[in-house]
């Protein structure tokens, strides 16, 4: 190996090798949790992966670049940042003996880089392939042939899945309900072929919870409405739709239309003048007949009395963002000349009691498919408020992702199902020609024309219940603690037709890392489950088909006693970006050819270039 | 190709320019085969018994390109594609996997140890310490620290009886404590030994040691105790040792002067059979030094048992 290259080398495995005794012990249910102690005295007790590697310090340039990667990768699927490092780890030692082998056994220079471009082909190349033909279609069959019947509930066990190795095992309970609890009441329609609900609960769920600190897990809830973390400055109770203004400045301003010319001139009788033209602006937000008034400042006392003394309820001092939200759901309209100022109807507006606090409980008409509610979190403890709320983000952005990747590959067959008509229209191929340029670009999205309608394409068969069905038999689903990982590793060993042996192998060997780490307690078990799929593998092979009637996933990987317990499923997706995040990683870690150091100083943001530079030996 | 050979003529020439890989029979001893590239001049030896069955010939060969002689059975097949990479494997030797073994074992030691320092709050630097290369930590007080050079092989020297004198010292006098019925705690040697890098004292390594200071002292002179380089760190707990300090015992019975005689001897037998089979450097010259203050503990020992 010449010495550049194997300057990044050492550099990425002693930082990765830190990182990764750090995250090993927090792997799985199993796992522990890290306590951070702030010189404040604060404490943190967390065991996610990203916030363990972002509380470090670490200020060597591949340690952030890693952490980088970390980031980017939990960005879009918000799972296996602990498996991210495991992985890396195995890969790049796998890469360091490989290079020394081939060292010895040819003098041939460059070899980890070449070994990581390698990878990087096979991640653009082969890996999609493996996945769709290898993985895909034995994941489908773990479920048994029993498919048909199955009766086990794909969302609660995505959920479950995700959520049981973040929490503990009674707050993991709670949790699942909830979160099914809030989707299923979100997504009025029972079937619903789209993900509607799920991009809205990914994109706006920062809006709609609110948290209660102080009382025990248990009662956390799902609430019907809008939950406002503010008190009614002015409260009168009433019943039924009302009109509800909303605005985002504090009414005493002068309200001038826009295009309007201002003139300033001095009067005697200033506060008169003002005076009077405030119960101008009052008078005519009454003839609006306005019952609520949600404004996101604070409003002078005139206008509260008047609020008083006409019946009207305000609240002030609430989250912009929400009132935004709360304006597109209800479709609100904007008063003429008044930018600032929106009209809208409310079903309903209550005071809400949670804990020692009074919040503000707002009915939200329906928009289009969805039905608003709010999760209301309980938890004795801010932090596990925090962990309980970052757990909750990350299931639906998990759940955003895989839908996505979902639907896509199933435009992407619909496509290449319909091209294989008779009917070769001009719009056929034009088509024909974005599906062929996607598939050389697996990761980027398809612009199709009629990508909206494409959702809700035709049910492929009768017994299709909903989206969460139709993922359940595309095998977008498998079961949790390392079958993903046996699955690949078998392909990668027996494909021979895709890319170098080698490589493959290495990848194969690196892909164990992570069920060996998750089942290290029981290192039996994991190798008895290994031992049993592979024998299924192989009746499958000889033709035979697994015909075994029970209900559920033949190959239990569940972390708790072999057999018991409720299923656990995770995408597959998930796993695939986690393979192809990595690989592209060891790429850039390992064309580092020299890293020199400044003496500028370092920004602490994660986003942030460093000013240390890295020269990229091309 | 360069060879000493005459020159194959005619049909055999051109077969050998054509082809890109070449088998040939030497005609000395048809028992002996080589495979011969173009492109790389190179020579793998081929034991011939696979299929010829023959003896065993050392891969000796006529031409002047080096020889890669493997000491076990290998096959080696070149292609002479420049831009095809070969990733033939071949199963290292014992002494290379007891190398990366070893070094394998201390990187993860590294790791572990470097994690666990990250996790208590040092941060990593961008810097590598000079003397191995190790990643530097900072602590709180901004004090730069290199797990490797002052944890990591003081730790392993102190009590590897193999590598250092002390460490071995005090066995053999934890085993004639435990062959004497009643210890007499009165003595303890007095060790200047240096403290620690960090001047912190690490009690919990040291139990074994000072358990073995504690016992009554044999017929050794404090001049025994030599610094060897790499030498350690520790303090003793100061507050379990037994407050006074004797020099020295006189020998009181010929039995113990035989026994630790007895335990040095099977010190240096011990030491001797390590250091042949010792791979590295270090661990060569540490055995040695071992092996010499054994014998100075003899030559004292019969010094002791004349006078």
């Amino acid at each position: 190996m010449c010495e550049a290259e194997s300057v990044s080398l050492q550099a990425s495995l002693s930082v990765v090798g830190a990182l990764e005794c750090v995250v090993r012990r927090c792997l799985g249910p199993d796992g522990g949790s890290v306590l951070f102690t702030k010189d404040t005295g604060e404490i943190l007790i967390t065991r996610h992966g990203q916030r363990i590697l972002t509380t470090l310090h670490l200020d060597h340039p591949v340690g952030r670049m890693v952490l980088e990667c970390v980031c980017a990768h939990n960005r879009v699927t918000a799972d296996g940042s602990k498996s991210f490092i495991l992985l890396l780890a195995a890969l790049l030692r796998g890469i360091h003996d490989s290079a020394i082998r081939c060292h010895k056994v040819s003098r041939s220079p460059a070899t980890p880089r070449k070994l990581a471009n390698q990878l990087l082909a096979l991640c653009w190349k082969v890996l999609d392939d493996i996945v769709a033909h290898d993985v895909v279609p034995h994941a489908s069959l773990l479920f048994g042939a029993s498919a048909d019947g199955l009766d086990c509930d794909v969302l609660p066990a995505l959920v479950r899945g995700y959520v049981a190795g973040r929490v503990g095992n009674a707050q993991a309970e709670v949790l699942t309900s909830l979160l099914c609890e809030l989707y299923c009441k979100f997504s009025q329609e029972k079937g619903s072929s789209t993900a509607e609900a799920i991009t809205f609960l990914h994109s706006s769920f920062s809006l709609l919870y609110a948290k209660v600190s102080g009382l025990p897990f248990g009662s956390s809830q799902v609430v019907e409405g809008l939950v406002v973390a503010r008190d009614w400055s002015v409260w009168r109770e009433a019943d039924g739709p009302v009109k509800t203004l909303v605005v985002w400045e504090s009414l005493d301003k002068p309200l001038i239309a826009m295009g309007e010319s201002v003139s300033i001139c001095f009067q005697q009788d200033w506060l008169l003048r003002f005076e009077n033209l405030m119960e101008e602006k009052l008078s005519k937000l009454q003839s609006l007949q306005v019952s609520v008034v949600l404004s996101g400042v604070k409003q002078p006392e005139c206008v509260l009395e008047w609020a008083r003394l006409n019946d009207v309820s305000v609240l002030e001092c609430c989250d912009s963002e929400q009132l935004d939200l709360l304006c597109e759901l209800t479709a609100a309209e904007m008063l003429p000349m008044q930018p600032l100022v929106r009209i809208t109807t409310l079903t309903s507006y209550s005071r809400l009691q949670l804990g020692g606090c009074r919040y503000a409980l707002l009915g939200v008409p329906p928009h289009g498919s969805l039905k608003t509610h709010t999760l209301v979190f309980c938890a004795p403890t801010p932090g596990q408020l925090e962990q309980a709320v970052c757990v909750s983000q990350g299931v639906f952005t998990m759940l955003q992702h895989m839908c996505r990747s979902v639907f896509r590959t199933r435009e992407q067959s619909n496509d290449t199902h319909s091209l294989s008509d008779s009917h070769n229209t001009h719009q056929r191929e034009i088509e024909r020609d974005g599906v062929s340029r996607t598939h050389d670009q697996p990761h980027m999205f398809t612009p199709l024309p009629d990508s909206s309608q494409s959702f809700q394409s035709e049910q492929p068969r009768g017994s299709i219940k909903d989206v969460w069905d139709s993922i359940l038999h595309s095998g977008g689903v498998i079961p949790v603690g390392g079958a993903f990982e046996l699955l690949l590793h078998h392909s990668l060993l027996h494909c021979s037709n895709h890319g170098n042996s080698e490589i493959r192998r290495l990848l194969a060997e690196a892909v164990l890392s992570v069920p060996r780490s998750l089942h290290s307690h029981r290192p039996r078990y994991f190798l008895q489950q290994h031992a049993l799929l592979m024998s299924k593998l192989q009746l499958l092979k000889q033709g035979h088909t697994l015909s075994d009637p029970r209900s559920g996933s033949d190959l239990r990987f569940d972390l708790g006693p072999a057999g018991s317990g409720p299923l656990c499923v995770e995408p597959i997706c998930s796993k695939h970006q986690l393979v192809a995040s990595v690989l592209q990683c060891v790429n850039r870690l390992l064309c580092v050819g020299t890293i020199i150091l400044t003496q500028t100083p370092v920004h602490r943001s994660l986003r942030g270039t460093s000013e240390d530079s890295e020269e990229e030996d091309m | 190709m360069s060879v000493k050979d005459p020159a194959p003529s005619g049909w055999l020439a051109w077969l050998i320019r054509c082809s890109k890989q070449v088998l040939v029979i030497s005609q000395i001893n048809p028992r002996r085969w080589f495979v011969l590239t173009h492109k790389t001049n190179f020579v793998s030896a081929v034991k011939s018994e696979r299929v010829i069955g023959g003896s065993q010939g050392s891969a000796q060969a006529n031409f002047t390109a080096p020889v890669r002689s493997k000491t076990s059975n290998k096959v080696v097949h070149r292609r002479s594609h420049a831009d095809e990479e070969d990733f033939e494997w071949e199963p290292p030797t014992e002494a290379e996997m007891k190398v990366i073994q070893a070094r394998r074992e201390r990187q993860d030691k590294i790791s572990k140890l470097m994690g666990d320092y990250l996790l208590k709050g040092y941060k990593m630097l961008g810097e590598c310490c000079e003397l191995c290369g190790t990643i530097l930590l900072q602590d709180k007080q901004k004090k730069n620290y290199c797990v490797a050079c002052q944890e990591l092989d003081s730790d392993v020297d102190k009590d590897n009886p193999a590598l250092n004198a002390q460490a071995a010292l005090s066995q053999v006098r934890e085993r004639q404590l435990a062959s004497q019925p009643h210890p007499q705690a009165n003595g303890v040697l007095p060790t200047d030994l240096p403290l620690s890098i960090t001047g912190l004292p690490r009690p919990e390594h040291c139990e074994g040691a000072a358990s073995g200071l504690r016992a009554p002292i044999p017929p050794l002179q404090p001049a025994m105790l030599p610094n060897t380089s790499g030498s350690p760190a520790f303090v003793p707990p100061p507050a379990t040792q037994p407050a006074t300090s004797s020099p020295s015992v006189l020998p009181q019975a010929h039995p113990v002067l035989a026994h630790a005689e007895e335990a040095v001897l099977h010190k240096l037998r011990w030491a001797t059979q390590e250091l042949q089979q010792a791979v590295s450097v270090e661990t060569s010259i540490q055995l040695c030094s071992l092996i010499r203050t054994c014998a100075d503990s003899l030559r004292s020992l019969r010094e002791l048992q004349l006078s």
